[in-house]
């Protein structure tokens, strides 16, 4: 199945590109991107199944860290590359599309 | 007095007498339509003893449903494929539960620990809002993994065949 990119998946994106080698976790990309958790988590795993994106869970003792184990994301040698192609490839988006995003950043 | 018990003790109870409503109405009816006889009555009874044990399971040390320490003290159930998985004092909100169960199994478990994962670190006041994202995401993400999970069984049925 063709990735197909949206604004959000853009969004996403854009948040992983901004330091290729770095892991992101769930909450830190919903806070980056503005998106809310449960839109994020499709557009992850949808780059995940292309190939794009790596997971792992996070190697930790949740009792002793007193917090559970996180799922880290972060971008394939070759995903960054389509991604950044992706990227800087896309359209401008529209103002409605923009404004969409707005109102979902605002009740994030 | 006993000390008052804590909200996730409390939540635990709610859980634990939820499934023994449901599992004593799914019993029900099930006998309504089969018949009483002794073999279903046995199969009611199993049902419902099961279904609260595996609530039970983690109860004395506050995990969810169905998680529990194994003997070297590392959280067994609910994680994916073996994997870390929830935190053991973190909160399943039911629905999420529920929801996860409609997945295949492993991307049920992976979506339900990544959930509870963000949702025991998120701020509490946009903790609601992140649970209903991810219930609004849930039913086209159900349908996704098991197009997913299918295609995946019909390449390996295909490529083996018996």
């Amino acid at each position: 199945m063709a990735l197909r990119l949206t604004v959000q998946v853009l969004l996403v994106l854009q948040a992983l590109l901004r330091e290729p080698g770095r892991e992101l976790y769930g909450l830190e990309l919903s806070d980056e991107t503005g998106l809310l958790p449960g839109t994020a988590y499709p557009i992850l795993l949808r780059l995940e199944a292309e190939g794009w994106v790596t997971s792992r869970w996070e190697d930790v003792d949740p009792r002793a860290e007193k917090r559970p184990a996180r799922r880290y994301y972060r971008l394939t040698v070759g995903g960054a590359a389509q991604a950044s192609a992706a990227v800087a490839g896309a359209h401008r988006p529209s103002s409605a599309a923009l404004r969409g995003l707005a109102r979902e950043a605002g009740t994030a | 007095m006993p000390p008052a018990p804590s909200s996730s003790v409390k939540r635990q109870r709610v859980r634990i007498v939820a499934i023994a409503t449901a599992s004593c109405s799914a019993g029900a009816i099930a006998l309504l339509g089969a018949g009483v006889n002794d073999l279903t009555l046995l199969a009611l009874a199993g049902l419902v003893i099961g279904n609260v044990g595996f609530a039970c399971v983690g109860w004395p040390r506050g995990l969810p449903a169905g998680v529990r320490h194994g003997r070297d003290g590392a959280v067994v159930g609910g994680g994916l494929d073996g994997e870390a998985g929830p935190d053991p004092a973190g909160d399943q909100p039911l629905a999420l539960q529920a929801v996860a169960w409609l997945m295949p199994p492993a991307a049920g478990r992976r979506w339900l620990a990544e959930a509870s994962s963000l949702l025991f670190e998120v701020a509490a006041e946009r903790r609601k809002r992140a649970v209903r994202s991810y219930l609004l995401s849930a039913p086209r993400l159900v349908v996704l993994m098991w197009a997913g999970e299918l295609s995946r069984r019909a390449r390996l049925r295909f490529r083996w065949p018996h």
